[in-house]
């Protein structure tokens, strides 16, 4: 499929097989890592950001590339590094001399694209990290007195190292509530390894075709949002929530509003990848991980316990089963 | 399948699970109950309590009722039954359709359609048991069994719970019937009576109360015999009494009404005190008792030499207590004739017992009868004014007799006479007498004399009867 059919941007199960055929597709450039692949095809299905979460080399850039070829977006890659200043990502006005004298031009900075890869954003100062705030949540950058609109659709995925921690700057929570899912990247198995390395090593890599554009992507996004859910599904989510407000001696402080949002529309894009126009429990439970994780903030026991945010969302869906 | 038949089968599942839920929860009820059941049952074989069987089906019934009212406030509607259809694998497609199904829009028509489409396909793996499970049907059924079976276990406490409820209904009958006497008793025109009438028709009132609470205090059999024994005691001496002033009130028309009634119900009194009317009344108007007393003291003044008239009396009426007449008169006489042959002939002695047989049945006036004797014991001289008046029963039981040597022998009872005042005796084959040994006559009311008064400190006799008691054993000194 290299080519939507423009009568079938309003057909739920049309737009639902070219969103798989996209899936199906990176799954060809990734080898393994299909939770990853799945968590970020439902951002880009909500327009979310993501935060990857692994050591280096299991594939992340390679990733983003990828969805950006299957999608036709324009990529971008920034290297986060402690010298790394805001106008580096976002741009700045420079002096143009021409005809008419010397004037202030904005020149773009990488930023202006529709795929973002913030790599090792944890090395950037929080100065750097906070001017990426604007643009993941109001998908625009202001510079001096101008702001500039971000072309649609527009994604971040930030990575970062979860051992090494020297000379790293932590995401500030505000900044990490700006992403909707946090995917961890695990180490692939010994097969999954081995097709890795066939596959990059190899003499022929499969060719990555585009599946869709980035109207066929705004089309779908546009579907997501109108699944419908359930009273009883709707309540459920939203007690998920408050269960994390609830008094836990593991958490020191709960999932804010915005994650009962990320909740909603990630559980709607899952069951849209499923071929469902409805929501189901399954859907939230499974979105609750990567929507969760860090936006609940562990108390001093659990991170003594070694309790792991997964380990209180667990215990948390286990408690609101039964 | 259309939107109608969609809520059309919301709806006959929601109908269905609802049944399942009634019968599930009634046979929890029913489970619930039997284990109430079950415990009471437990406890009635070791405390007394005899209305368990019927706790025990209140119990059931509470719990199958509760569990029935339980249901019915409770019952699923369409949309938790949409919700629990959608966990045979429609993965909330009913619920989401079902909620919106108000609403319009392109999505949710697309969603609706997925949702009938789906159901129409899969219709038949929803399944609601309306029959409870096996396993809970089978734990209710042996629960039930057990209780079933707990019911027909005899034990003691069981025993005595029946028991003490006998003796609490005859307690309640008991205390009716004295609540009625005391109604007819307040109902008597009192006008007419004197002071000290009206004071021993209050006495008679407040003893019939006394004795009312007797038997709100009782817990035996015994106690209930006791207190009917002193009861009708008590009718018997009211009725008297109630005859009396009957006969003192002055004629007129409403004297006469009031008089009249009085002594119908005197009558009645010592009916109910175990006197038959009949006899009462002849009793009333001839006074043969103090004529059989009259006998003994004969017989006593006789005996100073010769006791065989007081021994002939005593044996005779001892062995028929026909009257009460004859009854009172014998024990006079017995009496008297031992007392005065004192220097103890064996069979005078028997026979003196014999007379003291005779007063249990006769009842305490006998005694009195036998006061006369005494008195014709100590002057000899015959005048006995004994006024014994019959009111023993014709069906007296005896619970111990004397039996002497030779009377003995022409019954057949074996029995052995001593030298002078005691004598000993053995079963008889026919059931007469028990073993023991009989002791002096002085003695016997002595010993019973002195329980009396120990009764009376104790506060063991309803109020009104320690007069009576002092006055009665006061009467043989």
């Amino acid at each position: 499929m290299s080519a939507l059919d423009p009568n079938g941007l309003r057909d739920p199960a049309y737009m639902a097989q070219c969103v798989a055929a996209c899936e199906r597709e990176i799954q060809k450039g990734i080898i393994g890592q299909r939770a990853v692949i799945r968590q970020v095809m439902l951002a880009m299905l909500t327009g979310g950001n993501v935060l990857l979460e692994g050591m280096p080399g299991l594939g992340k850039t390679r990733l983003v590339s990828t969805i950006s070829k299957v999608f036709d977006l324009s990529f971008k890659r920034i290297q986060f590094t402690p010298d790394l200043m805001p106008s580096d990502v976002t741009g700045t006005n420079i002096i143009v001399k021409n005809e008419q004298g010397s004037s202030f031009s904005f020149e773009r900075g990488p930023i202006f694209a529709n795929l973002i890869l913030a790599d090792e954003i944890n090395r950037a100062t929080p100065k750097t990290q906070s001017a990426l705030l604007e643009a993941m949540q109001e998908h625009t950058v202001t510079v001096g007195n101008d702001s500039h609109r971000l072309e649609e659709p527009f994604l971040v995925l930030a990575t970062q190292n979860p051992i090494e921690n020297e000379g790293t700057y932590p995401l500030p929570e505000a900044q990490l509530d700006r992403f909707m899912f946090k995917v961890l990247v695990g180490f692939p198995s010994k097969e999954e390894l081995r097709g890795i390395v066939t596959l990059t090593e190899g003499l022929q890599a499969p060719p990555i075709e585009k599946q869709m554009d980035g109207n066929g992507l705004l089309a779908a996004r546009a579907l997501v949002a109108q699944i419908p859910i359930a009273d009883a599904v709707m309540e459920y989510l939203l007690d998920l929530v408050m269960a994390t407000h609830a008094p836990n001696p593991h958490i020191k402080e709960g999932a804010s509003p915005r994650a009962a949002q990320a909740l909603i529309r990630a559980s709607r894009a899952k069951a849209f990848l499923e071929g469902r126009l409805n929501v189901s429990f399954q859907d939230v439970e499974e979105c609750a991980y990567p929507v969760l994780r860090h936006r609940i903030i562990p108390s001093f026991d659990a991170i003594s316990d070694g309790v792991s945010e997964d380990a209180i969302i667990r215990a948390i869906l286990q408690a609101k089963r039964a | 399948m259309n939107e109608r038949e969609f809520i059309n089968c919301i709806k006959g599942f929601c109908g269905r699970r609802n049944a399942a839920a009634l019968f599930r929860r009634m046979l929890s009820g029913l489970g619930a109950g039997a284990c109430v059941g079950i415990i009471l049952q437990g406890i009635s074989m070791v405390l007394p309590f005899y209305y368990v069987n019927l706790c025990t089906v209140l119990a059931v019934c509470a719990g199958t009722g509760a569990a029935f009212v339980f249901s019915c406030f409770h019952r699923s509607d369409m949309k938790q039954t949409a919700l629990a259809m959608d966990r045979f694998g429609f993965a909330e497609r009913i619920s989401t359709a079902y909620d919106h199904m108000q609403e319009s829009g392109e999505m949710i028509l697309r969603q609706r359609q997925d949702a009938m489409a789906m159901l129409q396909a899969k219709r038949g793996q929803i399944r609601f048991r309306v029959c409870p499970p096996v396993r809970q049907l089978a734990v209710t059924g042996l629960l039930l069994a057990v209780m079933a079976g707990m019911v027909f276990i005899p034990t003691k406490a069981r025993k005595q719970a029946a028991e003490l409820h006998q003796v609490q209904l005859q307690a309640e009958e008991k205390q009716q019937e004295v609540q009625e006497v005391v109604d007819e008793l307040t109902a008597f025109e009192q006008g007419n009576l004197t002071d000290a009438q009206r004071a021993a028709m209050q006495e008679m009132i407040e003893n019939l109360q006394a004795s009312m609470e007797e038997f709100g205090r009782a817990s035996s059999g015994e106690d209930i015999s006791n207190a009917t024994e002193k009861l009708e005691y008590k009718y018997q001496n009211m009725g008297s009494q109630l005859s009396d002033i009957a006969q003192s009130l002055p004629n007129g028309a409403a004297g006469t009404m009031t008089a009249e009634a009085m002594q119908a119900y005197a009558n009645q009194l010592q009916q109910m005190g175990g006197v038959p009317a009949d006899q009462f009344a002849s009793n009333q108007g001839t006074p043969q008792g103090g004529e059989n007393g009259s006998d003994g003291q004969n017989g006593n003044s006789q005996n100073g030499q010769t006791p065989q008239g007081g021994q002939n009396g005593n044996g005779q009426n001892g062995q028929t207590p026909q009257g009460g007449q004859n009854g009172n008169g014998q024990s006079g006489n017995g009496q008297t004739g031992n007392d005065q042959n004192g220097n103890g002939q064996g069979e005078d002695g028997a026979a003196g017992q014999a007379q003291a047989a005779g007063e249990a049945d006769a009842a305490g006036q006998g005694q009195t009868a036998g006061q006369a004797g005494a008195a014709g014991q100590s002057g000899g001289d015959g005048d006995g004014s004994g006024a014994g008046r019959g009111t023993g029963t014709n069906d007296a039981q005896h619970d111990y007799v004397s039996i002497p040597n030779a009377i003995a022998n022409s019954d057949g009872i074996a029995s052995n006479a001593t030298d002078h005042d005691a004598s000993q005796f053995f079963r008889a084959p026919s059931g007469f007498s028990w073993e023991g040994q009989h002791m002096p006559y002085e003695a016997l009311i002595g010993g019973y004399e002195k329980n009396a008064y120990e009764g009376i400190a104790a506060g063991k006799y309803p109020s009104g009867m320690e007069n009576v008691i002092k006055k009665y054993f006061e009467s043989f000194n």
